[in-house]
């Protein structure tokens, strides 16, 4: 396997009777690497993690995970991929309303077999992740009783239990204010540092931009003459 | 698996709405095997109001006014049969037993029966039950007069009673036997039948209150026979009005029926009350049906209830179906996690609705016994019923796809976009 975990060909990309959105000729992210994909909202930012993820497909072009490429995927593989190898962090509203937060964190090591399985013991692999991020105390508790920040370290959590090859963040933080911001970051990037993951973390708020490695512009990235915003 | 625990929690966390879904549905399936209970048991207390009688004879006539007449009290025959007649079929090779009956009078709107012994020795109701005493005896005297629980109950008589009997059967009666009053020597024990809504006296009683009778018309004071002057002995029966008799084979009830209707002496004839009472039944099986359809419509309100419940979660659950799938659920999934949701409902529903039943069975059934004769035993769930509750499922289930392709829709549109 090569270091490369993402890499996107010639990609294109619209919505039913839209005009283009996405055109990429190419877009690699190497394994452990930590990137900042910027752009200004509506550039397809979140369409873009749609393809990475396998929810959308492409027009045209390829897009390979792992060495995999999911053209060559029915949905339903790309599913259950997705639930082995990607961890999702929204902007906000990230967990599930009717379980706990314990329940949200093992909730992918119910779905993916091979998460479950990389976690080891489910309970006691929670226990040392709550502890590490701070939200020991929440575990049992009802996610609605939590504030923004506390929702979105469960988030983190349940990003990374099973440790994941790519986390994928929307814009993760931008419901917070500046100093949750930083601490956040920071503790995914060690939670990543810990098992070699790699993180594609988007935003269209450039303030965070000194925090990682590598920053890449969508607008630059992306071929397509999309909102009059983006160009 | 998770599949379905997350329903269950989903649906645990709108447990108002879950309970309100999950009762009317339980309301409603427990309405509409009540029901169904209900009618079976209507239907089985008309088809057993007689039973192992093998043949009705009357004068010829309408089988199901006969029918009406002698088994339900209702209605009057147009004419008599000989009690010749009576004794040559009792004679007959074929025939087990006999019973007798001369109609025509009543007390307070009940109906009196003449009748002789052998109606307390062989009238069986309910799938061979006899007829019992309460109190008391059967009536060996011409004065002496038994009663149907019924009667006994409603009018507060007694074994010792003097009462006095009413000729014709209109409710309010034209002429009244007062100079030949009855004493009551016996109460019958309930039998949930029209046997509680009689009284019983014996065909010498019938003959004597009529004996003076010039024409149809009461006896003018001179003509009158004074109770005490009429000996048992001295009664001659002449007419009775319908007897019921009970074959030795029930090979030889056709044969039978046809020697009957054929009888050249005088025009009589033979019914089987089986076959008379099912063609009434089906005479009135409309309402039956009416009752089916609606307690149908019932079931199928409580179901589109539990529809609109699923239906109106949607939207609010759209985040949550995005969260879902950035962690690997398929659309299909999620397709399936709306259809265990509508499961869960409809069989926590139809199981309460069953306990619900039971219940309501446990405490109605003296009551539904008392006030309308039906008895409703308690028993088991019937293949049938289960079949109804496989096709409640199966239906509600039919109707959680449209929720269920609402949300797979919803769910691949969405993708990963959280609306709020
Ligand atoms: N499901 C969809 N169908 C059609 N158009 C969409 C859909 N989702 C997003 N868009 C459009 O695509 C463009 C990019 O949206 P998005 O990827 O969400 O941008 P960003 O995440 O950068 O704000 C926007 O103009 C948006 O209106
Ligand atoms: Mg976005």
């Amino acid at each position: 396997m090569s270091d490369v975990v993402l890499a996107l060909n010639e990609v294109k990309f619209s919505y039913q009777n839209s005009t283009l959105l996405i055109d990429i000729p190419e877009f690699k992210v190497k394994a452990g690497e930590r990137l900042f994909l910027y752009g200004p909202s509506g550039c397809g930012k979140t369409t873009l993690l749609g393809l990475i993820s396998g929810i959308l497909e492409a027009n045209s072009g390829e897009i390979s995970v792992l060495d995999r490429s999911y053209a060559k995927m029915s949905s339903r593989s790309r599913d259950s991929f997705r639930g082995d190898t990607l961890g999702y962090i929204f902007q906000m509203f990230n967990l599930i309303p009717y379980l706990t937060v314990r329940e949200n964190i093992a909730l992918p090591c119910q779905i993916s077999r091979q998460r479950r399985q990389r976690a080891g013991n489910l309970n006691s692999t929670i226990d040392a992740l709550a502890q590490r991020l701070g939200i020991s105390d929440l575990l049992g508790r009802i996610v609605t009783e939590l504030s923004v920040g506390q929702q979105q370290r469960v988030a983190a959590a349940r990003a990374l239990i099973g440790d994941p090859a790519i986390i994928i963040a929307d814009e993760p933080t931008s419901a917070l204010d500046w100093d949750h911001r930083e601490t956040f970051l920071k503790l995914l990037f060690e939670e990543l540092d810990r098992y070699g993951g790699t993180l594609i973390f988007v935003s269209h708020d450039q303030s965070l931009k000194a925090m990682f490695p590598k920053v890449i512009s969508l607008v630059e990235l992306n071929n397509a003459v999309g909102e009059a915003s983006c160009t | 698996m998770y599949v379905a625990s997350l329903a269950f929690k989903s649906l645990w966390n709108r447990r108002l709405a879950t309970i309100l879904t999950v009762l009317s549905i339980s309301f409603s399936v427990s309405l509409f095997l009540g029901i169904e209970r209900i009618r079976s048991g209507a239907h089985d207390g008309f088809a057993n109001t007689i039973s192992k009688t093998d043949l009705i004879v009357g004068a010829k006539g309408g089988t199901i006014q006969l029918l009406l007449y002698t088994v339900f009290r209702i209605g009057s025959a147009t004419d008599n049969m000989s009690y010749e007649s009576y004794q040559k079929l009792s004679e007959h090779p074929e025939v087990a037993w006999t019973i007798p009956y001369s109609l025509g009078d009543s007390h307070r709107g009940f109906r009196v029966v003449g009748t002789d012994n052998n109606f307390y020795k062989h009238y069986q109701y309910l799938r061979g039950r006899h007829i019992t005493f309460l109190h008391g005896r059967e009536p060996n005297n011409i004065f002496e007069v038994v009663l149907g629980e019924s009667v006994a109950k409603e009018l507060g008589y007694h074994v010792g009673d003097s009462i006095v009997l009413s000729h014709g059967v209109s409710d309010v009666a034209f002429q009244d036997h007062s100079d030949k009053p009855f004493t009551v020597v016996g109460v019958l024990k309930r039998t949930a039948t029209p046997i509680d809504r009689s009284l019983y006296i014996t065909l010498q009683g019938m003959e004597a209150i009529h004996m003076d009778w010039v024409d149809g018309a009461p006896p003018l004071e001179d003509g009158r026979i004074r109770p005490e002057e009429i000996k048992m002995d001295d009664i001659e029966i002449e007419q009775i009005t319908a007897m019921l008799l009970g074959t030795k084979s029930r090979i030889s009830v056709l044969q039978l029926q046809r020697d009957i209707n054929d009888y050249e002496n005088e025009p009589l004839m033979a019914i089987i009350p089986g076959v008379v009472l099912a063609e009434l039944w089906d005479g009135i099986s409309y309402a039956e049906n009416g009752l089916r359809v609606v307690s149908f419509f019932v079931v199928v309100v409580g179901l589109l209830g539990m529809l609109v419940a699923i239906y109106n979660s949607l939207n609010e659950r759209r985040r949550e179906m995005a969260i879902l799938r950035s962690l690997g659920v398929g659309a299909s999934v999620v397709f399936r996690l709306m259809l265990y949701e509508s499961m869960f409902l409809t069989c926590i529903g139809a199981l309460l609705g069953i306990v619900l039943m039971y219940i309501v069975l446990l405490i109605g059934q003296p009551l539904m016994e008392e006030f309308f004769g039906i008895f409703v035993p308690i028993r088991g769930m019937t293949l049938v019923e289960l079949m109804y509750l496989a096709a409640i499922l199966g239906f509600s289930m039919l109707l959680a796809v449209i929720p269920a392709i609402r949300a797979y829709r919803n769910t691949l549109y969405d993708g990963l976009t959280i609306r709020t």
